[in-house]
């Protein structure tokens, strides 16, 4: 179908549909130069005009053959849902009644003939009027709506994939934002202690305004992790952020900040005015509630938490739009009828997020109709990993005994690939000893971490100085009789990574033995 | 830590420890191994490794400052009957070309300092 005139200075298309050619030529001398038109006798035959050509005024008299003014207009509106055309309907001899139902039908305008030319002048000025404003508010609309898609498009781009998969982790997630633009946002983050940062808030409203407030606190969440930043301090930055930016206005956010350590076996979190987060640790599943209030109104201090969080754990965060919708009953489902469903579906052998979305459908009697952005993050630590913690005076013969037995603990590695861990480790330590602390002395940390059949993970750990690791580690001249450590712990091992983390000097080493082992000794 | 066993035999001195040379060793090795070099009349320093299992870095320093050493005064190291472990780690540095290696006597005779 043709598109009525777009464009603000073309010629306004006008027909004109009534058997008498006395009424066509009425209109047709009324109208000026600014109008295109177009005539009909027959109602049908007007419609098959409209449906070629649309057209940006309709005016219709009162004999149109085969069908009446009502049934062009209802069609025009209903069937064609073309609420665009200005409609004029002439007519002779008209009952308020029926006055009534073609307006109430969707004609814009009726008027009694005969007319006035410069009344129906006036009255075409009004549809010309009526025409040029749609087309504003459609050109201000596509350009709003370009904007959003923009901003839409640009945060995609911050919300994590989380395809990557994270060792030692099963990670899964639901996003479904309400608009083009969301308020919600999640993450789930590597930490140099082996273990993950995972957050997930929510932020007040929708749209533009509330995807640039998630942007923020992404910024201030991913920026201060890479830093080795504490919950405490992300938390009262976000916070500090939100109160310099729209602290005099209404916008406020609610955020779950949470550590997951399986070394440690410790899970460390705060929430800010969020709903709970379910923690499960075996099959109990406990509710970890805000221990302050939502972020951007005043400022706070915040406290940390911990639990427990042994092998096989997991922690559901997630945001009120998973439970605030309307379910065939006409009630809410609310946040206790969720909590007590997400424990039940987080306490199955293998969880999956679609299966909780099955028993909300389930508990609503309908699929879930969701009105807000809905946001869940399930992190669990994989059951089959074993860790465990040395802690030693970071003094070389301790020191070296603790590395035999650490390597001794984690004897599933293949026996090639043994010594080479072993000697990493070793120069990983003689680092600690040397560098790390002065005079004082202080403790190594040693955590191992083995997932069967498929990867060993060291962590040295130490809470000395600042390690400032070189962009380079090749091998020194021969005569040099020192400066080859770090050379052979990254020779030796597949992955490692350095990073500081509430204090400490965290080194990771991983060496996997799917497949060949390189450099195996 | 387990003894150094240190025979003069002429020109040669001979020197046997067993356990790993690492870095929780290596400095006590280096204060024994200055009455090695103190003692008069030796060229050759055949260091026996045949029961060391284990050798790091710094356990490689402190054959580099040996050899360095004895380089310096007209004497030379002979590392003597490495096992294979030892052997792939002096090759991932790429040091095994780096040092004197015997196997047995006849290398050792060999590469004798007259």
């Amino acid at each position: 179908m043709a598109q009525a005139s777009a464009g603000l200075h073309e010629p306004v298309r006008v027909m004109v549909v009534d058997q008498d050619p006395v009424l066509r030529r009425l209109v047709r001398h009324a109208l000026d130069a600014r109008f295109v038109l177009s005539e009909a006798q027959d109602g049908f035959d007007a419609l098959d005009a409209y449906l070629e050509e649309r057209f940006d005024i309709v005016v219709i008299g009162e004999r149109l053959g085969s069908c009446d003014a009502r049934q062009v207009v209802e069609y025009i509106r209903g069937q064609a849902n073309d609420s665009r055309t200005f409609i004029v309907v002439l007519f002779w001899d008209l009952s308020p009644a029926g006055e009534f139902a073609l307006l109430h039908a969707g004609a814009n305008d009726c008027l009694r003939l005969p007319f006035y030319r410069e009344v129906f002048r006036a009255r075409m000025e009004v549809g010309l009027r009526h025409i040029r404003m749609t087309q504003q508010l459609e050109q201000a609309y596509m350009r709003i709506e370009a904007q959003m898609r923009t901003v839409a498009d640009l945060q995609k781009k911050l919300v994590p994939s989380l395809a990557q998969e994270v060792p030692g982790f099963r990670v899964r997630h639901l996003y479904q934002p309400s608009g083009l633009a969301s308020g919600d946002y999640y993450d789930c983050l590597s930490l140099p202690s082996g273990g993950v940062r995972v957050v997930v808030a929510d932020v007040s409203g929708h749209g533009a305004r509330a995807a640039f407030i998630m942007a923020m606190v992404r910024t201030v969440v991913r920026a201060g992790t890479a830093r080795g930043a504490s919950i405490e301090y992300l938390l009262a930055t976000t916070n500090t952020q939100l109160l310099e930016t729209v602290g005099d206005e209404s916008d406020f956010v609610t955020i779950f900040l949470a550590d997951v350590d399986p070394a440690l076996g410790r899970l460390r979190f705060a929430s800010a005015g969020h709903c709970p987060g379910l923690l499960r640790v075996g099959t109990q599943v406990e509710p970890l509630a805000a221990s302050t209030p939502m972020l951007g109104f005043f400022p706070l201090e915040f406290r940390v938490e911990e639990r427990a969080f042994p092998p096989g754990s997991g922690l559901l965060l997630y945001t009120d739009g998973l439970y605030e919708w309307e379910m065939a009953s006409g009630e809410q489902l609310g946040v206790d009828r969720f909590v007590a469903l997400a424990a039940e579906a987080i306490c199955e052998p293998t969880v999956y997020l679609d299966a909780l979305m099955h028993r909300l459908e389930e508990a609503g009697e309908m699929p879930p109709v969701f009105t807000d952005d809905v946001t869940a993050l399930w992190v669990e630590t994989d059951p089959t990993w074993r860790s465990v913690v040395f802690r030693v005076e970071a003094a070389p013969a301790q020191v070296r005994q603790v590395v035999r037995q650490a390597v001794e603990w984690a004897a599933e590695m293949p026996p090639e690939m043994r010594d080479a861990v072993e000697l990493a480790v070793v120069e990983a330590c003689a680092n600690v000893v040397r560098y790390a602390y002065g005079e004082g002395g202080g403790v190594l940390e040693l955590r191992v971490a083995v997932a069967p059949g498929s990867l060993v993970r060291f962590q040295v750990v130490d809470y000395g100085r600042p390690f400032d690791p070189p962009e380079r580690w090749g091998l020194p001249e021969e005569t040099s009789s020192s400066g080859r450590g770090l050379f052979l712990i990254h020779t030796l091992m597949d992955r490692v990574h350095y990073g500081r983390m509430e204090g400490a000097n965290v080194l990771t080493l991983e060496k996997r033995w799917e497949g060949a082992c390189q450099n195996c000794m | 830590m387990p003894e150094l066993h240190v025979e003069t035999k002429g020109t040669e001195v001979w020197v046997r420890y067993d356990g790993e040379i690492t870095f929780d060793v290596v400095e006590d090795l280096k204060v024994r191994m200055e009455t090695v070099f103190a003692a008069p009349n030796w060229k050759t320093l055949i260091f026996d490794l045949e029961g060391v299992d284990f050798l790091d870095s710094s356990g490689i320093g402190f054959f580099v400052i040996l050899n360095n050493r004895c380089s310096q005064s007209g004497q030379k190291l002979i590392l003597f009957r490495l096992r294979p472990q030892l052997r792939k780690t002096l090759a991932l540095v790429n040091m095994l070309h780096f040092f004197c290696i015997a196997d047995d006597q006849d290398d050792v005779d060999a590469n004798l300092v007259d």
